[in-house]
């Protein structure tokens, strides 16, 4: 259960990622953020290796459609997985296995959305409509109100609709080929984790300001 | 005052950073490490990118006193500066400048770096490090270090013995860490990095459960109440 928006600033080319899920320290295992090359995130039943894969292939020069069939390719288990992942120049791939309903994603132009185990279709939706109506923000603002507004959506749930809350959060937003992050927050373990996350990145730009 | 103990797990080689301040960090610590290659932190001066930069010449096979040299020589900000580093082999070397003065602290040894600059003391510094030697039995590198971060917040001064940010990562032969949890913001960091770290643990059980038997197994969360269910009812 997790719901994720990675995406691409068109003025700036910096690339951003924001997360939330039942597991903990979910800003510990953004394995797949490479700044010199692009994002890519397995969800679901995840495989750490995949991600560092996917950014290698990606590395090569491999488009990330490409990429997603060479996962395929060598992963026996990618029928269980959920993944999305964009390149420095905001092309995407996505792909939803048999996660737990509901499940499943959207993209765009520079963003892909993907999530399991959610309230519906709303929660991958709002995260895609609130990042295309923040178009003059800066990326790290528009990747969070994102992950509030799919929050708001319903977030996640169980089959049999209780709430699950997302126990961890994060934000990372990078230049491209910078060696240091711009904005890295993350909530490791609170029940309320996506509200903590923003309160965290208000206290962020007070002190930055 | 911030505080970092660097150390490698004698029997796996893994490698680890822990951190603790008594200020927020809110994501800003500027620590580096890559499997199999060593650790730097850097608490004080230097400009950024420096960190990618010794770890680049680490990598390289540049000696520890070299990497120094390269970092502190020339620089505008060397001249407050304070940072540490340790090798996937566990030689370490830390590097405080003089102007500092009495704010700063370090101890290096083979498997360790400790570094503290703020209003800490020399016993804080003694103190970690000699809990983080005397944890050799514990198998679990991430308890060690946590543990020798508490020793080191329980010696500091009274003012100063508070922890609101805090963070712990240990890497092995991955190229992702093993573990990475952090506390940007709490009234004690380090208390909540333990919490995290056993609620890790039920998580770790659970995908391993997962993993195994992808289609059936229990959702995550009840998982994670029966087996804390699990646990109370065996502790009582």
């Amino acid at each position: 259960m997790t719901y994720s928006i990675i995406a691409r600033c068109p003025r700036t080319g910096s690339i951003g990622q924001a997360i939330a899920t039942f597991a903990i320290a979910t800003g510990g295992r953004l394995d797949g953020f490479n700044s010199s090359v692009g994002i890519c995130k397995t969800m679901a039943i995840p495989v750490r290796d995949n991600d560092v894969l996917a950014i290698r292939l990606m590395a090569l020069g491999h488009k990330p459609e490409t990429v997603l069939k060479m996962l395929e390719s060598n992963d026996p288990g990618y029928a269980n997985r959920q993944i999305a992942m964009m390149d420095l120049s905001g092309r995407v791939a996505v792909h939803t296995g048999e996660a737990r309903p509901w499940c499943g994603h959207r993209q765009g132009d520079g963003v892909v959305a993907a999530g399991n185990m959610l309230a519906g279709p709303q929660v991958v939706d709002a995260l895609i409509s609130s990042f295309m109506e923040t178009a003059k923000a800066p990326l790290a603002d528009r990747l969070i109100f994102a992950l509030q507004s799919a929050q708001a959506a319903g977030g996640q749930r169980g089959p049999d609709g209780r709430i699950v809350n997302a126990r961890s959060a994060a934000l990372r937003v990078m230049r491209p080929g910078a060696h240091l992050v711009d904005v890295d927050l993350r909530i490791d373990y609170h029940e309320q984790s996506v509200a903590e996350l923003l309160v965290l990145f208000q206290k962020m730009h007070k002190t930055n300001s | 005052m911030i505080t970092t103990l660097l150390g490698r797990c004698e029997s796996t080689n893994r490698i680890a950073v822990g951190t603790v301040s008594d200020e927020p960090i809110l994501g800003k610590s500027r620590t580096i490490v890559r499997a199999q290659i060593g650790a730097v932190v850097i608490h004080s001066g230097l400009t950024l990118g420096s960190e990618v930069l010794a770890l680049n010449l680490l990598d390289m096979g540049y000696s520890l006193a070299n990497i120094v040299s390269q970092m502190t020589e020339g620089t505008i900000t060397s001249h407050c500066h304070q940072f540490a580093l340790i090798k996937a082999n566990g030689m370490s070397q830390t590097s405080t400048s003089k102007t500092l003065g009495a704010n700063a602290y370090e101890l290096t040894g083979t498997n360790y770096a400790a570094i503290s600059i703020g209003d800490g003391s020399a016993d804080m510094v003694k103190a970690m490090v000699g809990s983080y030697i005397e944890g050799v039995s514990e198998t679990r590198l991430e308890y060690r270090l946590a543990t020798a971060l508490a020793a080191a917040v329980g010696t500091a001064p009274i003012a100063s013995r508070v922890s609101h940010s805090a963070s712990l990562a240990v890497y092995g032969a991955a190229p992702y860490p093993e573990v990475d949890m952090r506390v940007d913001l709490s009234d004690d960091a380090l208390d909540q990095i333990r919490i995290i770290l056993h609620e890790q643990h039920l998580m770790d059980l659970y995908f391993a459960e997962r993993r195994r038997n992808p289609k059936s197994t229990e959702f995550s969360d009840h998982f994670i109440a029966r087996m804390k269910l699990e646990r109370t009812k065996g502790s009582s």
